[in-house]
């Protein structure tokens, strides 16, 4: 299973990265090491895995890097890599969906269990932020007029309140209403309200 | 001169010998007579035996440099004595030896008497004061100094004890993951290539060295030691105490920087009240740029050296010092920051005195604070000391 999944280690000091690297692949983890957070954002594709992140960086920090992947709607969890008294620090990320934060130095045991339950979490995370952005580009194939329909289907209008309210005969609505269902995969109204209830809790996250 | 008159050159007072023997024999300063080359005294007044516990005889005809603490007779050597035959009257500090072995500071003014044809050194009369109790008060003034240095090396220890634990965390986390990584392959039964086991082994070791580097230059800041001087090279101490910062310094995303001589600049100086004031220093100007927004955080320390003095310059862009703190700034209790106890610079003015240096804060076309420090070289630094010639 961690074949597939990448742990991210972004540190700013070299050897810390090789050294961390050299301890998760010696348990079978698939590794990438980056030396900033700009180097991160520029690199990262939203491969599923998780992200060991420094909190205390040259150049953006790790708190930023967090802010921007909340940003970006990037779903991998984070781990913060503290130091000695950012306990402030490590609060703020905690806030910002850190899934935890472990303090340097840390014991070989303590992080790789972290890394494991962290890798487990990441599966449904991903799998369900997959399914997500398939309702999302689903969504976002809809025409103007296809989501205004939609949008008065969701209102729990029938055909012909949409056909008065937006001007239009009761057939085009029915053309347009079966073009909805069909580009979002569904045939009951009540599974395209979930789908929507599905994005719109996602952007609220 | 008469045989029992004595006429005064200067004032035409006349007085009798008598009245001369009286003023010599009673007099509280040591007064003694002594030939040129082996310096033996050839007259001294009763004075010489509450000042080193001898009689007039048991001196007399003994080299003065039996009396000097040895250490002091050898400097004596080397500078008091071509001192004396240049300019005729000097005065030197030094230990004077009393009969028990103990010695005492004196302090003796010296004046050459010289053929009025020839020029030739005839004699030397020497004037002395025991100054014990003078430089015992000296002595008390540097250990309390030592002692307040000492105490506000640790309150900046203090403050700087977060970025110091991630300088000495960082490599003992890696030594750990790398050591670690090797352990449990080895428990799994996988044996590492030879190769990658030896490199890792190298990041291990220079890690621990990384650590080990950090904990002795800390260990030597916070260590309780008295005043003591030696010579030290400034351009090394200037890249040592920039060391300490380099992390605390990228975390601003700034930049520290040493510029020095090729050259080495040594001066006499107590190294660690040294680098403590160039620690305050630092500290204060990263301190300012973390409370300001300027674009371009850098912080130059730089070291020049001069005939007779070397200067230390601190300089910084962070918007210099507020105008009402900047005549007292130096005061104790005086302070910009919200959490400062304004020792700071009052202890390292104290600190730069005492090695018989300036402190001034000033502004420069490039800089908006310049923190500059003179302190004299190796030797105008003894004279001005005056302990030994």
């Amino acid at each position: 299973m961690s074949e597939e999944l990448t742990v991210f280690i972004v540190d700013d000091d070299k050897d810390f990265r090789e050294s961390l690297s050299w301890l998760l692949e010696g348990e079978g983890h698939h590794t990438r090491c980056l030396e900033s957070a700009e180097a991160f954002l520029e690199a990262y594709q939203g491969e599923p895995g998780c992200l060991l992140l420094d909190l205390r960086m040259t150049g953006m920090s790790g708190l930023a890097l967090q802010a921007q992947l909340l940003e970006r709607r990037w779903v991998i969890p984070v781990i913060m890599i503290t130091g000695h008294g950012d306990v402030d620090v490590a609060v703020q990320a905690m806030k910002n969906n850190a899934v935890d934060f472990i303090e340097k130095p840390f014991d070989d045991g303590a992080i790789l269990k972290l890394v494991e339950k962290t890798l487990l979490r990441s599966r449904d995370i991903f799998s369900k932020a997959q399914e997500v952005n398939g309702i999302r580009e689903r969504w976002d194939s809809l025409s103007k007029r296809e989501v205004g329909v939609a949008e008065l289907v969701l209102k729990g209008m029938a055909n012909r309140e949409i056909a008065e309210h937006l001007g239009i005969s009761i057939k085009t609505v029915e053309i347009h209403r079966s073009r909805v269902m069909k580009k979002m995969q569904v045939t009951r109204v009540t599974e395209l309200v979930k789908l929507v209830v599905a994005i719109e809790s996602d952007s609220l996250r | 001169m008469g045989s029992n008159k004595h006429v005064d050159n200067f004032s035409g007072f006349e007085m009798d010998e008598d009245r001369y023997r009286f003023l010599v024999e009673h007099s509280g300063e040591l007064i003694s007579a002594h030939r040129p080359g082996d310096w033996a005294y050839t007259a001294v007044n009763p004075a010489i035996k509450s000042f080193s516990g001898y009689t007039p005889e048991e001196v007399i005809g003994r080299s003065a440099y039996d009396m000097y603490h040895p250490e002091d007779a050898e400097a004596m050597q080397k500078k008091l004595i071509p001192a004396i035959y240049k300019d005729g009257i000097r005065t030197f500090r030094y230990r004077h030896k009393h009969k028990d072995g103990s010695y005492g500071w004196v302090e003796s003014t010296h004046r050459s008497i010289r053929d009025p044809d020839t020029g030739e050194l005839k004699e030397i009369i020497a004037v002395s004061r025991d100054i014990s109790a003078q430089m015992a008060a000296e002595q008390a003034l540097r250990e309390q100094q030592a002692e307040l240095a000492h105490m506000s090396r640790l309150m900046t220890m203090g403050e700087m004890a977060s970025g110091l634990a991630h300088e000495i965390n960082q490599p003992l986390a890696t030594t750990l993951n790398y050591a670690n990584g090797a352990l449990r392959r080895l428990q799994q039964g996988k044996v590492p290539d030879p190769q990658r086991l030896e490199s890792l082994l190298k990041a291990i070791v220079k890690q621990s060295q990384r650590a080990a580097e950090i904990v002795k230059r800390l260990r030597g800041l916070v260590k309780k030691t008295p005043f003591q001087r030696s010579d030290i090279e400034l351009g090394a101490l200037c890249t040592d105490v920039v060391g300490f910062f380099h992390h605390e310094v990228a975390l601003l995303s700034g930049e520290i920087r040493v510029e020095k001589p090729d050259k080495p600049v040594v001066i006499t100086a107590d190294r660690v009240q040294i680098e403590q004031v160039l620690v305050n220093l630092i500290r204060n100007a990263i301190d300012a740029y973390s409370d300001s927004d300027s674009e371009e955080k850098l912080i130059v320390v730089r070291l020049q050296a001069f005939p007779g003095s070397a200067m230390i310059c601190v300089m910084d862009n962070a918007g210099g010092v507020d105008a009402s703190l900047v005549e007292s700034i130096f005061e104790p209790y005086v302070t910009s920051k919200s959490d400062g106890l304004g020792m700071g610079l009052s202890i390292s003015r104290s600190i730069i005195e005492a090695h018989g240096g300036r402190i001034s804060l000033e502004e420069t076309r490039d800089f908006a604070t310049v923190f500059r420090m003179v302190l004299p070289l190796t030797n105008s630094l003894r004279e001005k000391r005056g302990m030994i010639p």
